[in-house]
């Protein structure tokens, strides 16, 4: 019976988001979320047994406050009418995400994900839908048109997503067993000495600054050293000097420099094929508006709209 | 034990990060698969991608490895290019047909 409680929560879930996305009224829409949003509390609740578990119940305590707000945040993104609120809510998504990454100790692409989803990309979709928005709202003024009133074919879209988080489910709950356990303090200790090694001039400046340590050794393999307290500088003559941990930040940057030199010259092109690519796209005249065009040559593409409308 | 800097936090839940991921995932194919806005679609690309970044910094965190938070970056550097990409193929679109209806599209021709 307990194996099968992760896939109730799931379908309790997923009959949530169908109810917010095919309900008309609003007050089964809120039902409908307060529905997906209990699903998916029970569900994180029963994850807490699992190996990779709980550890703190105040860490987990901010942990569900912030996949609650992602997640209602997403649904509200899914089915807002206008797509303006949309982009908003996904910004809140993009913070929430951030403030669990903090959680997770990971600063710098916390804050870099703020600076460049918050900020650029989603400046970017403003504009594409402000320049979208002004030239249809001339005919019929502060109408939604019916392409974001009328969602396609909810029941399908929902049976989907509820399959795939069936999945992610079945791995977590039968997988995570498997794992390898968490890297401890000792580990993670011995990351930091790793990357100490790989910069000497770092250790030497530290050092120097201390003023102890006279006659420095050209190598500083092997003196500097972990344990307990944190890493220690050894110059095996009876001078020890305690160095500063490295941050995130320099993790990160090493990790990208020396880890993967390629994939950073290969995102590099990306990037600047997507800025080619955007500008020759951006460029192309577009003379006529196919409708025009239709109705100068007397076809009736141009009631394309109608038709549309009159299918629904 | 409690001189460490990375004892900032207690570790965080593996499965509660996976959870919200799939979560988010989800969410997202729902949203693609369900909405007709161009736009909307894309961002709901853009809230999948959001859910690869979770998952990545989760398991990053787990295993104490940086890789994870060199590939969110490399998923922002992608996010950025498909933004740019993709935003210029709805505004060229928009321009032929008027609208951000992806079924205008559903027939594709010269």
């Amino acid at each position: 019976m307990g194996a099968i409680l992760p896939y109730i929560a799931t379908a309790v879930a997923a009959l949530g988001l169908l109810i917010v996305l095919a309900a008309r009224q609003r007050p089964a829409r809120s039902g409908g979320g307060v529905l997906g949003l209990a699903g998916l509390a029970w569900l994180f609740v029963l994850a807490g047994s699992l190996p990779g578990g709980v550890e703190d119940v105040t860490t987990e305590v901010f942990v569900l406050i912030f996949s609650l707000i992602a997640i209602a945040a997403a649904v509200q993104m899914i089915v807002q009418q206008r797509p303006v609120y949309s982009a908003l809510f996904f910004v809140l998504v993009v913070l929430s995400v951030c403030g669990l990454l903090v959680m997770l100790e990971a600063f710098f692409v916390a804050f870099a994900l703020v600076i460049v989803y918050a900020g650029a990309i989603l400046v970017t979709y403003m504009f594409v839908l402000m320049l979208a928005q002004q030239a249809s709202d001339t005919s019929h003024e502060g109408e939604i048109p019916a392409y974001d009133r009328l969602p396609r074919d909810p029941v399908a879209a929902v049976i989907v997503a509820a399959l795939f988080m069936a999945v992610v489910v079945a791995a977590a709950f039968a997988g995570l067993s498997d794992l390898a356990p968490a890297a401890g303090p000792q580990a993670q200790l011995d990351t930091d000495v790793t990357l100490l090694r790989a910069l000497p001039e770092q250790v030497r400046r530290e050092v120097e600054a201390a003023g102890v340590a006279s006659q420095l050794p050209e190598s500083l393999d092997g003196v500097v050293t972990a344990h307990a307290g944190g890493i220690v500088f050894n110059d095996g003559g009876g001078v020890s000097v305690p160095l500063t941990r490295p941050g995130n930040t320099s993790h990160v940057g090493w990790s990208l420099v020396a880890d993967f030199p390629a994939s950073l010259e290969l995102a590099g092109v990306i990037l600047l094929m997507a800025m080619f690519g955007a500008v020759v796209l951006a460029r192309r005249e577009v003379e006529h508006a196919e409708a025009e065009l239709a109705a100068a040559s007397g076809a009736d593409r141009a009631d394309y709209d109608e038709s549309k409308e009159d299918s629904e | 034990m409690s001189m460490l800097a990375s004892d900032a936090f207690a570790s965080v839940s593996l499965a509660h990060t996976l959870l919200l991921a799939g979560a988010l995932m989800a969410i997202g194919i729902a949203g693609f698969l369900s909405r007709r806005n161009l736009i909307v679609m894309f961002l709901c690309t853009e809230l999948m991608f959001q859910a690869a970044v979770v998952a990545m910094a989760g398991f990053g965190r787990w295993y104490w490895d940086f890789s994870g938070q060199v590939f969110v970056i490399f998923i922002l550097t992608v996010a950025a290019a498909e933004a740019a990409l993709a935003l210029a193929l709805v505004v060229l679109l928009y321009r032929r047909r008027s609208t951000l209806d992806a079924e205008a599209w559903t027939e594709l021709r010269e």
